[in-house]
């Protein structure tokens, strides 16, 4: 039979090592909460990018510059007349007057912002959608149940002085 | 066995802190290098949005008061100027090497009642370069018959 | 009785000992190498400060090449020095290591500028077309006293944002008596008459003479009133027991006129002027050839001819005294001789002729 002191010292040594384990773990314990907080970190930043100033800037000021600057344009078919001139023609129903090329300003005005449209989002990857109230000038269903960004472009008709609003939509593409 | 515990705890508690700060300068890097792109872009365009209204380009402005109006006669004039001044490396070069620096600004006719032009205005471009590329509808006035086309404007830069 | 072992003695009074020294050198590095982290972190936060600073001026200067006039309050976190060397002009930010240039922008200010926002007003040079955004920048620490009741000092004066701080004083308020309002820079602003009536040989008693050295004087003198919007800006600073005279510039538009009083300062006025030159020389060089591939399609009356060959005397006329040094009065005569001859010409294209205008 072993003597006290013997039993002593070796729970005492066994205690010890206990201990000793015991903190080994503590510490890989913390090793692994450490390393598991930077993954979940790096995944956050890898699946939450910041929104680029680029991208917001392209949808917004896309759009509105866009419309600006198509219906100042020059038509082919009758140079002498602009794309305002037409799209307030085509809606001015009561007294629409201009032909343009053997063409009503209707037709000429939906082949002409779908020629200038077409290329250009294309090239920039982006679909598109018009459309101009009371006029029979529309193009619409490509960016249905997209995230959009719209333009608006007022004109006044003469002579009744009202107002019509040419709607252009941009999203991006498939 | 104590000390060798202890030694063992601070190799561990080291090797955390490295780690730590590894990882810590590689965020920093990133987010450095992130900054860095987002101040080129913001360059990029409040530049796009100031060629709209150079002097050199703008449309006469008694005549058409415009923003992204560029006048056709000044596109064929510019282009060839900042080539003569780059070869006689004049004040002008400098003034526009200054301003423009590695940079490409094309503008391209997608719509014209007469044939479609393209003028290379700037041409600093480097092949190996990271580049950045903003397109910016612009009008392009002709001032003899006082018509209107349609153009993009391609602003690249590069780093 | 068990003898009572000292702690220390002994292997395990060893390792004890061992164990506290090991703890307390590793600690101390620990705490060296944290202390060293947050120092970095201290002063790369103040550079970050001062760089984000000096990144929103720049932007601000590249913001406004594309507006045409705006006035504008800007936030700023620190102090801004503009510097004109040798052609090279530049700022840089209170506590940042690089300055940046900004050679395309012209920019009349005071040397320094310090506080929390900034007055910004943009506005075009024109001879009579577009040539370069003009910034004047200024703040609320900048006394502006205008001294005189021409119409060209009211003009100037109500060029200036309402917010800055500016007055006029009345002639029987004496300059000698001008109380110091504890402005980081005060800069009166008179014409010839002004000059003579009131700081001919006079001292400002009420400032100290550590804070006489923040105070200037631009003497603004148009040849034939507001009419004839060119002239002599003549800089001054005060010396101890007076205004001293520095030297006198010119100027022959009124966006010109106005920089020379926002800046209150030969050289950097000075600079502005050349850069202005410079850019006016560019652009009537551009218009001239826009002329030559107008007139290459010959189907233009005489008229039109006429007009576009009197514009590209003008035009040259410009190109060469913008490429000259040291121009004289007369010159500067001249340029704004031309600057209204191309006004007029370019009036009689529009409303008689058919023909392109040139701006």
């Amino acid at each position: 039979m072993k003597s006290e002191p013997e039993l002593d010292s070796r729970s005492g040594s066994r205690r010890l090592k206990r201990r000793a384990q015991l903190e080994m773990i503590g510490l890989i314990v913390i090793v692994i909460m450490v390393i598991t907080v930077m993954l979940v970190y790096l995944v956050y930043k890898v699946n939450n990018p910041s929104e680029s100033i680029k991208r917001g800037y392209v949808n917004k000021e896309l759009a509105s510059n866009f419309l600006i600057t198509i219906t100042k344009v020059n038509v082919k078919e009758c140079p002498q007349q602009t794309l305002t001139d037409l799209v307030t023609d085509c809606a001015n129903t009561a007294r629409r007057s201009i032909y343009c090329g053997g063409e009503k300003s209707c037709v000429v005005a939906n082949k002409t912002l779908y020629d200038i449209l077409t290329p250009t989002m294309d090239e920039l990857g982006k679909d598109f959608e018009f459309s101009v109230e009371r006029a029979d000038l529309n193009y619409t269903g490509a960016c249905k149940d997209k995230e959009r960004v719209q333009a608006v472009q007022v004109f006044t008709l003469f002579p009744s002085m009202e107002r019509i609003r040419l709607t252009l939509n941009v999203c991006d593409a498939d | 066995m104590q000390s060798t515990e202890t030694i063992f705890v601070v190799i561990i508690i080291i090797v955390i802190v490295l780690l730590g700060f590894v990882f810590y300068s590689r965020v920093q890097e990133s987010s450095i290098k992130e900054k860095q792109r987002e101040q080129r872009v913001l360059r990029m365009i409040t530049l796009a949005h100031a060629l709209s209204n150079w002097p050199e380009l703008e449309c006469s402005t008694l005549e058409s008061r415009d923003f992204d109006c560029i006048d056709r006669l000044k596109l064929g004039v510019l282009s060839d100027f900042i080539n003569v001044s780059r070869q006689d490396d004049t004040y002008a070069f400098k003034y526009y090497n200054d301003l423009l620096r590695r940079s490409r600004i094309v503008i391209t006719e997608v719509y014209s009642h007469t044939d479609k032009e393209s003028w290379v205005v700037y041409d600093n471009s480097v092949e190996s370069a990271s580049k950045e590329t903003v397109f910016i509808p612009v009008n392009v006035f002709d001032p003899t018959d006082h018509t209107f086309t349609f153009a993009m404007m391609e602003l690249s830069l590069y780093e | 009785m068990a003898e009572r072992r000292s702690l220390f003695s002994g292997r395990r009074g060893f390792e004890l000992q061992f164990n506290w020294l090991f703890v307390l050198i590793a600690g101390a590095i620990f705490l060296m190498f944290f202390f060293s982290i947050i120092r970095n972190q201290s002063d790369s936060s103040t550079e970050e400060r001062a760089s984000e600073t000096q990144s929103d001026v720049d932007f601000l200067f590249r913001a406004s090449l594309g507006s045409r006039s705006s006035d504008k309050l800007v936030p700023l976190g620190g102090s801004v020095e503009f510097m004109c060397e040798d052609g090279v002009s530049q700022y840089i930010v209170d506590g940042s290591r690089v300055s940046s240039q900004y050679n395309y922008l012209a920019v009349f200010s005071p040397s320094l500028l310090d506080g929390k926002e900034l007055f910004v007003k943009t506005d075009f040079f024109r001879a009579p077309f577009h040539v370069m955004p003009f910034l004047f920048v200024t703040n609320k620490d900048t006394q502006y006293v205008f001294i005189g009741e021409s119409p060209f000092l009211k003009s100037i004066y109500s060029s200036m944002p309402e917010n800055a701080t500016k007055r006029f004083l009345p002639p029987a308020e004496g300059v000698s008596q001008f109380k110091d309002g504890s402005f980081d820079k005060v800069i009166f602003v008179t014409d010839e008459k002004g000059y003579e009536d009131s700081f001919a040989g006079v001292k400002l008693s009420k400032f100290s003479n550590d804070r006489l050295k923040e105070v200037s004087l631009v003497v603004i003198a148009p040849l034939g009133g507001i009419a004839n919007y060119y002239g002599a800006a003549t800089f001054y600073r005060h010396s101890d027991s007076a205004f001293q005279r520095v030297d006198e510039s010119f100027f022959f538009t009124p966006e010109l006129a106005l920089g020379a009083a926002y800046s209150g300062d030969l050289a950097i006025y000075s600079c502005q002027l050349d850069k202005a030159l410079k850019r006016m020389g560019l652009i009537a060089s551009i218009h001239e050839e826009r002329i030559g591939k107008i007139l290459e399609e010959s189907r233009f009356s005489s008229a039109c001819i006429d007009r576009y060959s009197s514009m590209n005397s003008y035009l040259e006329i410009m190109k060469e005294l913008s490429d000259r040094k040291n121009l004289a009065l007369d010159d500067y005569g001249e340029l704004f001789e031309a600057i209204q001859g191309i006004k007029r010409v370019n009036t009689e294209l529009i409303d008689k002729t058919p023909c392109p205008a040139i701006y």
